[in-house]
Order: structure tokens, then C-alpha cells, then sequence
């Protein structure tokens, strides 16, 4: 199917958080997205980068209608993601999938690979028990990871093949949009390297959306083709990766370069 | 000069029941000089860790340690605990990756300060060691010290956390700064600021600093100079400058391809390179040298025996067939 429609159209979206402290009246208010808009393309990557706190994490969880938005509106390929329900919703879900920074958590330790990697298939009703079995097996081959450790479980694997597992699981339900947040932080970077070419890989194949979520600028330039700075629950600067280094014009993004490590070291990372 | 710190031919042995052990460190020897700044680079599992908590003599107790350690020209091996317990904070202190876990989250961060001071410094009254306490809370970067000093961790960003962690290590004093990862767990704006605070305290107390992370990046902000570990083995020494500028090992050279480069230098497909494959497990013996099976410029030598160390340049050490071995 040929399609212009964007995968993610975001509009005039706000979300706020309002925290009560304990034997208190005294309530505070964060606001964690401040009237966001945004337009992902299909087959693009996509970043969001910010600190801690920036709100960047709420609206991929918005994106992946795991949080209400209390107002704007969220389409995926065409779909206002917050009024499908029942089967419509069930089956947008398969096409959103996300994979977040802790896999150590993020996996059940009681659960070989191959059940975490078969979970959504028969929680979505996918196949038959074999075609579930010969589907992981494929799987673990597409990440690289050696299919007769499906009996495994997560703790036997490395921190970067537990990541691969994530994907693996992931992928299962041939998803269009893959949310990454944080997918990269605590890996060692050789391993980063490794999963960025792999998704690289992926993409090519697949026609995959990436939305990345992250704090490390760098990286992301790396990965994206388009960034969007966060600061505050608003996007301040967005753009292509070289003319946000070359050309930032908000202080946001400037913090953000100036804090990349080895910039004005033997490295000469960043520098123009 | 006598080196502050001297580790000669160290070797590490995990043990566990029914396995081989695992050696996680394979003789490794090298020196920190007064006010000289280490940095350690290796990837995950590589014994960078173990290294770190080897000189303060933190091993599990299910673990075998050879070779020798000199602080100031003691041997630290041998050492009793009492005597060891009187060195730890007040010569050699260390910091972790995730202070969070290594403050007690139920007493007052300020008191966490205040009793290292007092486990140093039995003779301060309770108001010194308060005192003290603010003073390096203040040295630290906080300006509402009392606040900072009443608050419990987890009022505390992560980091705030590990300003709180520096403070606790450098209230007695120390002469030398054993940081593991300190920034691995930060956001990028947050590292920058305590890869800052650290460059400051190093200047200003006149520390010396070893510190281990996976990041040449962050080690070029941070090191004189670079060691670099595979697989429990020192493989390549130099200065900072020479070592990520023109590495030697094919390690530390594909380690360097890992790093996020600008963009507007690398062209359209900003590729970064990866090293394919994992390091060996720390249990089996490789017969060759350990990076063989990963490295890209392998020859026929490469497995058959372990490469040994050779100075291809004054002050450089490489372990590699390519310069010799």
C-alpha cells in the first residue's frame, strides 16, 4: 500500500501532571508536554532529545497510547489514536511497539527468550504453535542472536544481547512504528554501534519508523533525520542533525552541544 | 619520583562452585603518579571494575588476588584490615555510577557527610564534623547548603546525588580518587557538570584521579593519560593524546570508530563503525591473543599464542602482534 499519510501526526497536544504532597494541601502542577505538533514521515527516523524531566518520555507514551493527553489529538497512519477502541485499538497496538532503556526490567527473568519473544504473538492471537516457534527462530536470527538460546533465560544473556532480545520481542508483530526510549543509554558504545547498525539494518528492510527518544545529542545525529530539541514540555528547535550542529539558534540546543564530552579535546568532537 | 600508586602484575580470580574460575584480571601493571589523572578504558566485563575495587581491596570474598599493590610505597596486599579501614577515605577514596544506591536512603545526606568525617577524624566535635560537612557541600557545587545538607537522597536529583558521593569522598581528605563510571548514568548536560566539578577538585586538592569508563570521550575531557583494558590484560598505554589520537591496538582503535563523531565531518551516511562479535569469557583460557576473533587486521600468529607487551614509542605500550608482541 502506497501511502502519503504520516505515520505520526501530532496536534496541539498538552499534558499535565498535577502532584499532591503527602499530609498536605498543597498541590503542584507539572507541565509535561506544553502544546506539541509534530509530523513523522514513514520510513524516516525521528528524535527527541532533551534532559531529564523535558517530557520527551510522555509523549512516546502518548504516541504508544499507554498515556491520555488531556488535549490535541494523535494520528497514526491516519487514525485518531485516542478514539479507536476494542479490535481498531487492538490492532494499531501491533503497530506500535516500544523497547525502553532497563531490558533487565524491561524482560520477565521467569520466561525463556522464546516465550518473551512468542508473548505478543499469542497475546494478539498469531499463528499456530509452530509457526509462533519457527517465527522466534527467525527472529533471533534477524538480531543476531543464536537461536538455540531461545531456551534461555534474560539473566544468561549480555546487557547488549538482552537489548537484542527487547527488539526481537519487538518485532514480533511486524510492527510500522518502533518507539526507542532511551533503548541506548547504559550500553557500553561498542555495543551502542552495534545496535544502531542493526536497526540501521532493520529499517532498510522493514520500512520502519523510529522515534528515538534521548538525551545524548550526539548519538542522535548519528541515527536521526530529523531532531526535535525538548525543553519544558515544548519543542524549541527542530531540525536536520548537521544544521542543528552547525547552526543552533536556541540556547537548549546549544547546552545540549556544549555538553557533549570531548568537544574541545584531542578528540575535536563537535567541533566545526 | 616515586609513584603514588604502583600495581604490579595484578591478577584477579572470580571463583564459583563447580566452575573454572574466572580471570578476570591477567597481570596487570601500571603506576599513577602525584596529581595525575588515569583513565581506564575497556568495554563491559573487562575487569575495569575490578581493578577499581582491587586497590581499595573491596573483592568479594569469593575471589583470589596475586601480585601487589603500593600506595606511598606500602603494600596494600598484606595489609590488615584496621590498617586498611584507616586508608580507605582518608588516601584513596572511590565513587561509583549510581550514587543513589550507595547513599543510605532513610538518614539525612548531610549526616551521611558528617560521619565519614567522623570514622577519619575521631577527635572532631559533633559541630566540626557539621561543619566540615557544609564546607564540602559548598566545595561541591550547592549553594542552599543547609537545605542540601537536611535532605534525604531520593529529594536529590541523580546529579545531586553524585556531588553528594564526591563530598563523602573527599571530606577526609584523600590523596587519590578511584572513580568508576561516574557519569554512565547521566544525562549528557548533568555529566558535562560533574566531569567539571571533578577537573575543579582535582586542581584544587591537588588529587590524583583513576578513572574507569567505556567512554573515550569522556576520558579525553578527563585523562593525562589512557590505559586500555581487554579481557583482564592492559593491551594499550600511552598519553591521552597519543592514544586517541593515533591508537595502536586494534581495540582501542575500533573502540574509537564507536564514538559519535560530529556529523558534519563524516559525510552522508555518518556511519559509526561497530566491532562485531563480544569479549571472551573471563572462564576459558583463549590460546592467542583475546581480541583475535574480533579484530579486523588478524594475521595467522594472532591465535596461536598471547602477543607480549613492546614500546613501539618512549612511553607508549602496545600488546600486539602488529608492533611485535
Amino acid at each position: 500500500m502506497v501511502t502519503t499519510e504520516p505515520v505520526i501526526r501530532v496536534q496541539g497536544l498538552r499534558k499535565t501532571y498535577v502532584h499532591e504532597r503527602p499530609f498536605s494541601r498543597e498541590k503542584f502542577v507539572v507541565r509535561a508536554l506544553d502544546g506539541i505538533d509534530l509530523v513523522i514521515s514513514a520510513g524516516s527516523s525521528f528524535a527527541l532529545v532533551g534532559e531529564s524531566g523535558s517530557g520527551k518520555s510522555t509523549l512516546a507514551l502518548c504516541m504508544a497510547r499507554l498515556e491520555q493527553p488531556g488535549e490535541g489529538r494523535i494520528w497514526f497512519e491516519g487514525q485518531d489514536l485516542f478514539r479507536l477502541s476494542g479490535p481498531e485499538l487492538m490492532r494499531v497496538r501491533r503497530h506500535i511497539q516500544l523497547i525502553f532503556q532497563g531490558t533487565a526490567a524491561a524482560l520477565n527473568p521467569r520466561f525463556s527468550a522464546e516465550e518473551i519473544i512468542i508473548e505478543p504473538l499469542r497475546i494478539q492471537s498469531v499463528g499456530t504453535r509452530t509457526e509462533q516457534r519457527d517465527r522466534a527462530v527467525h527472529l533471533m536470527e534477524k538480531v543476531g542472536l543464536p537461536p538455540v538460546w531461545l531456551s534461555r533465560r534474560p539473566h544468561q544473556f549480555s546487557g547488549g544481547q538482552r537489548q537484542r532480545l527487547a527488539i526481537a520481542r519487538a518485532l514480533a508483530l511486524e510492527p510500522r512504528l518502533l518507539i526507542l526510549d532511551e533503548a541506548f543509554t547504559g550500553l557500553d558504545l561498542s555495543i551502542q554501534a552495534q545496535m544502531v547498525a542493526l536497526l540501521r539494518d532493520l529499517q532498510s528492510r522493514e520500512n520502519l519508523t523510529y522515534v528515538f527518544i534521548s538525551h545524548d545529542l550526539s548519538l542522535m545525529a548519528h541515527v536521526a533525520d530529523e531532531i526535535a530539541i525538548f525543553d519544558r514540555g515544548r519543542i524549541v528547535e527542530q531540525g536536520q542533525p548537521s544544521r542543528l550542529f552547525s547552526n543552533p539558534c536556541q540556547p537548549e540546543t546549544r547546552a545540549l552541544l556544549e555538553a557533549i564530552p570531548g568537544r574541545r579535546s584531542v578528540l575535536g568532537l563537535g567541533q566545526s | 619520583m616515586e609513584p603514588l600508586l604502583e600495581v604490579r602484575d595484578l591478577h584477579v580470580d572470580y571463583l564459583s562452585d563447580g566452575m573454572p574460575p574466572a580471570q578476570v584480571l591477567r597481570g596487570v601493571s601500571f603506576t599513577v603518579s602525584k596529581n595525575e589523572a588515569v583513565g581506564i578504558l575497556g568495554e563491559s566485563g573487562c575487569g575495569k571494575s575490578t581493578l577499581a575495587l582491587a586497590i581499595l581491596r573491596l573483592l568479594p570474598s569469593r575471589s583470589r588476588l596475586k601480585g601487589a599493590i603500593f600506595y606511598k610505597s606500602r603494600e596494600l596486599t598484606n595489609l590488615p584490615e584496621r590498617e586498611m579501614e584507616k586508608l580507605r577515605g582518608a588516601e584513596v577514596s572511590l565513587i561509583f555510577q549510581d550514587a543513589g544506591s550507595s547513599l543510605h536512603p532513610t538518614l539525612r545526606v548531610g549526616t551521611q557527610i558528617a560521619d565519614v568525617a567522623a570514622a577519619h577524624h575521631k577527635d572532631w566535635s559533633a559541630r566540626q564534623r557539621r561543619e566540615g560537612a557544609e564546607a564540602i557541600l559548598k566545595e561541591v557545587g550547592f549553594d542552599q547548603v543547609e537545605r542540601i545538607y537536611a535532605s534525604y537522597p531520593h529529594q536529590l536529583s541523580g546529579g545531586q546525588q553524585q556531588r553528594i558521593a564526591v563530598a563523602q569522598a573527599l571530606i577526609s581528605g584523600p590523596s587519590l580518587l578511584i572513580a568508576d563510571e561516574p557519569t554512565s548514568s547521566l544525562d549528557t548536560t548533568v555529566q558535562a557538570e560533574i566531569l567539571a566539578l571533578l577537573k575543579r577538585l582535582r586542581r584544587e586538592h591537588s588529587l590524583a584521579l583513576v578513572f574507569v569508563s567505556h567512554n573515550p570521550a569522556v576520558l579525553a575531557e578527563m585523562a593525562d593519560r589512557i590505559l586500555v583494558v581487554y579481557a583482564g590484560q592492559i593491551v594499550e598505554e600511552g598519553s591521552a593524546q597519543q592514544v586517541l589520537n593515533s591508537p595502536l591496538h586494534p581495540f582501542a582503535l575500533a573502540l574509537l570508530r564507536c564514538v559519535p563523531k560530529d556529523v558534519r565531518h563524516n559525510g552522508p551516511d555518518r556511519l559509526l563503525s561497530a566491532i562485531p562479535g563480544s569479549p571472551p569469557d573471563p572462564a576459558e583460557t583463549p590460546a592467542g591473543c583475546p581480541f583475535a576473533p574480533r579484530c579486523a587486521e588478524r594475521m595467522d600468529v594472532c591465535g596461536s599464542r598471547m602477543p607480549s607487551e613492546t614500546r613501539p614509542e618512549p612511553d607508549r605500550k602496545v600488546r600486539c602482534f602488529k608492533y611485535g608482541g
